[in-house]
């Protein structure tokens, strides 16, 4: 008989541990990770159950939309576009529109969302709203919110890191609560939307002058901070942004035809900018936009800047920017009959005027009595 | 790096496989400590040079205090060694070096701005103008920790209950070690330095033991603590917007989220040095179940607890030298702790206040039980002895102590929690306010409640309860016995379900660990 104790045998004891901790692995992700592939919140994976049913948080909606929803013509661009109307403008352009806002977001968000329908939906039109803060930045810029970071993981083409989108508590949550909302019928608190046309519209919002004149006198007093909106960087670090984002995304797709679009703000946008020093540069960032691609056979600009009839109807807007669906019926109208597309040449007179009409005494009194 | 990051989710595994892999111990402990300067230099690279100039200073002088020590001879001229009286002076003044070197690291990184500012204020008071340069620097994570870590190995040596560490190596990895490197538990030399020295082979019961431990550690972190941050932050950050209930729901969700977080991270490090077969102390031990503030002391950052009470409370003089001396010193100690916590008047009236708790039951003779060694383990003893019925009404009984203990500690957490004294003292007197006007329906039918969406808020709830169910089951028996005791399937079945609400649950933003910051 034998004193030694018996030896562990190390290499046994090592596959069983590995082979259970496998087991526990498997059957904790399991679970979960069938209600998410079973309903696939939103919409990313493309197996979300017929009526689809969408969140309204914009970058995460997004992708999944620009992958699998059914469209000829995309509209990108920030909260300008989310007023637009996806029947209207079908209607008027003779083919099924879908409107990709994210709002808030700069150009790199805007190209990765391009980039996404050109990959699933090779759409040959695209509709762009460009605001001068969309090009304000340095190259590669993303504009962070605090309660949504930009899900860079769902704009990419690696499925290595689409786990991010799978394994993911929130994520889960929107699943289960959209599985509650097919069984019971019920909406919790109407948050989620189940028609695209309505997604992420806010046109809902109360529109009047008081509320562009509180906003320009918050702006102008300093109560809000102007720089929370534009970052004002050099105007040769923007231009080299626009040759190194806008530009040489256009130019990678030659085939597709680009809508570009300066929305129209409200005037006091442009006095406040104009008070501030800011104007004119933001305007030479635009006329550099329009020489560059007026160079690009596949490129038309239409400028919305000067339509006066709407930036001066302060009953349209909501703030000093953002204006009532009033806008998007003009500028879908104005784009089926090719209406306000402008030429290096004239939006060079364009300019001119709009720096007239800012500083003319008409436009000085508008933003006194906001003032007072 | 964070240990609810990805980047540790990768570099845990790594390190615990190639550990395992290298043949003696000596690769091991090298290996050991680069990962611990890698996993501490991500913080900030600079902040390892600060970590290993500490090192290098109690190092050399504790190999002088030993040198010392054998030089000195007593007044029969007999070697005297280990306690002998230092008649050469020089292990006193290798002990001074050590701790001014160590001290002030940690005092000018974390207390001269605010040494200067409260100077400042003191001045004005006399007229006397004092404007000193505010310095533009940025607290080194855990440095309160291994400082106090450090300085107890010194001290140990110093004391004769430990010889100088020879090998730079195992000192260095005594004060790194990645596990509880930037909160703690703050180990002792005595019981984690040994364990350098000895080779740990894979055991699949310990590993399993370690990654539950890092799994309940996670569950606490990451599913309660940063879902109830949410709920903290909106009233706290923002306190002129609430009163009343929304200031008690916030205080207790701010006592809860600080227990999980810190006693989170605990379990995290222990489990991860467990699985790579060290053993670091029990940190945290249930202690809203006290049933005194004492007691609670007793059961709270123990190590912590258990360091000022030996490194500054028996020097002091403990309770030898007469009673108004030990409560002076009992309060000494709570104003440390206080101080410990953070350069800020907040920690101060924070340690202030628990120090005055302290004195008071230590007058009224509350808690004494509970300040004898081994109390909480007798206690927990006699509980399993009694019947059900002796035990259940025990309990009833022992509700009114544990409640009010809880309340008292939520009283001290404002000030823990408050962004200033100012904001505190402005809080305290609304905590009363607004009962009248409170519309619990209306707080609990909206979409986002104190910031967190309804499902979200809801879930706070569960996972709180199911929280105190499982301290409370730990008070009766013990869940890791119990489950080794069932059979595998199930077992594994626990596991997985453990896993998933880790997994499922987490909270999707990551928060760092409140007690990084001190």
């Amino acid at each position: 008989m034998s004193n030694k104790k018996p030896q562990r045998n190390k290499g046994k004891e090592l596959g069983l541990f590995l082979i259970k901790g496998l087991i526990v692995l498997v059957l904790a992700l399991l679970p979960g990770a069938f209600v998410m592939l079973k309903f696939d919140p939103y919409l990313y994976l493309g197996t979300q159950p017929d009526p689809r049913i969408y969140v309204p948080i914009e970058r995460y909606q997004i992708p999944g939309m620009a992958k699998h929803e059914d469209y000829d013509i995309a509209v990108l661009g920030t909260s300008m576009i989310e007023n637009f109307s996806d029947s209207y403008l079908s209607q008027k352009l003779g083919a099924k529109t879908l409107r990709l806002p994210i709002n808030a977001s700069y150009i790199t968000e805007q190209i990765a969302v391009l980039d996404v329908v050109k990959e699933y939906k090779d759409a040959k039109t695209i509709i762009w709203a460009i605001d001068y803060r969309t090009v304000d930045i340095e190259e590669g810029a993303i504009y962070s919110l605090n309660y949504t970071k930009f899900p860079e993981y769902m704009y990419d083409k690696s499925v290595l890191n689409d786990w991010k989108y799978i394994v993911n508590h929130n994520n889960f949550y929107l699943a289960l609560k959209q599985f509650r909302m097919r069984r019971t019928g019920v909406n919790p608190f109407d948050y989620f939307v189940t028609d695209t046309e309505t997604l992420n519209t806010w046109n809902w919002r109360s529109f009047n002058a008081n509320l562009i004149r509180q906003d320009y006198k918050d702006l102008y007093t300093e109560k809000k901070n102007l720089y929370d909106k534009i970052n004002n960087l050099p105007l040769d670090t923007v231009k080299s942004t626009i040759d190194n984002t806008l530009i040489k995304t256009i130019e990678k797709y030659p085939d597709t035809q680009f809508k570009l679009l300066y929305a129209p703000k409200g005037i006091l946008w442009y006095k406040l900018l104009d008070q501030r020093g800011v104007l004119e540069k933001k305007l030479d960032a635009l006329t550099y936009i329009v020489d560059k691609v007026s160079e690009l056979p596949n490129v038309e600009v239409y400028n919305f800047q000067n339509v006066f009839e709407l930036t001066e109807d302060l009953n349209i807007y909501h703030d000093i920017t953002h204006f009532s669906n009033k806008g998007n019926y003009y500028m879908a109208d104005s784009i089926a009959e090719k209406r306000h597309i402008t030429t290096p040449e004239s939006f060079r007179k364009d300019c001119e005027e709009l720096l007239l009409r800012v500083r003319s005494e008409e436009i000085d009194n508008l933003a006194a009595d906001a003032l007072k | 790096m964070l240990f609810n990051s990805l980047e540790f989710l990768v570099f845990f595994p790594v390190v615990t496989i190639l550990y395992f892999l290298m043949p003696t111990l000596r690769i091991r402990n090298i290996l050991l400590l680069i990962a611990s300067y890698f996993f501490y230099m991500q913080y900030k690279p600079e902040y390892g040079l600060l970590m290993l100039f500490s090192t290098l200073i109690n190092y050399i002088a504790a190999l002088q205090m030993d040198k010392a020590r054998d030089r000195i001879t007593d007044k029969a001229g007999n070697k005297a060694g280990g306690k002998a009286v230092d008649i050469t002076g020089q292990k006193k003044l290798w002990m001074a070096i050590s701790i001014v070197g160590t001290l002030g690291v940690l005092f000018f990184f974390k207390y001269f701005n605010f040494f200067n500012s409260s100077l400042r204020g003191v001045l004005a008071w006399f007229d006397i103008s004092y404007q000193p340069t505010a310095l533009d620097i940025i607290l080194p994570v855990g440095i309160s920790f291994y400082t106090f870590q450090t300085m107890s190995y010194s001290i140990d040596v110093y004391r004769g209950d430990l010889p100088a560490e020879r090998d730079f190596i195992d000192l260095a990895l005594y004060v790194s070690f990645f596990p509880q490197l930037v909160a703690g538990p703050i180990e002792r030399s005595t019981n984690l330095l040994h364990q350098f020295k000895t080779y740990h082979d894979f055991d699949a019961k310990r590993v399993s033991s370690g990654l539950r431990l890092m799994v309940y550690g996670f569950f606490k972190k990451v599913v309660i603590a940063d879902r109830l941050a949410v709920i903290v932050d909106t009233v706290y950050n923002n306190p002129s917007g609430y009163d009343g209930v929304y200031y008690i729901i916030a205080t207790v969700a701010f006592a809860i989220q600080i227990y999980c977080d810190f006693s989170g991270y605990s379990d995290i490090a222990r489990g991860s040095a467990r699985i790579m077969g060290f053993e670091l102390m029990h940190n945290f031990d249930r202690p809203y179940f006290s049933k005194s503030v004492t007691e609670f002391w007793r059961r709270w950052h123990i190590s912590l607890s258990s360091w000022f009470r030996d490194y500054l409370y028996f020097p002091l003089g403990g309770s030898r030298k007469g009673y108004f001396r030990t409560l002076l010193n009992l309060f000494i100690i709570f104003l440390a702790s206080g101080l410990w916590h953070g350069a800020s008047w907040t920690f101060v009236i924070w340690g202030a206040l628990n120090g005055v708790a302290i004195v008071i039951e230590k007058i009224l003779g509350i808690g004494k039980r509970a300040g004898k060694p081994g109390y909480i383990e007798q206690r927990r003893q006699e509980r399993r002895n009694q019947s059900v019925f002796v035990r259940f009404f025990k309990a009833f009984l022992g509700i009114i102590p544990t409640v009010l203990t809880f309340v008292f500690t939520c009283f001290t957490w404002v000030f823990f929690r408050a962004r200033s004294v100012g904001e505190a003292f402005y809080m305290l007197p609304r905590f009363l306010q607004g009962f009248d006007t409170f519309d619990l329906g209306k707080l609990l039918g909206t979409r986002t409640i104190l910031g967190l969406d309804y499902w979200e808020f809801f879930t706070a709830i569960g996972v709180v309860i199911l929280l105190f169910m499982i301290e409370a089951l730990q008070g009766v028996k013990s869940p890791a016995k119990a489950l080794d005791r069932m059979p595998t399937p199930m077992r594994l079945v626990v596991y997985s379900l453990s896993l998933s609400l880790v997994i499922w649950l987490a909270w999707t933003e990551t928060q760092t660990f409140i007690y990084f910051a001190f």
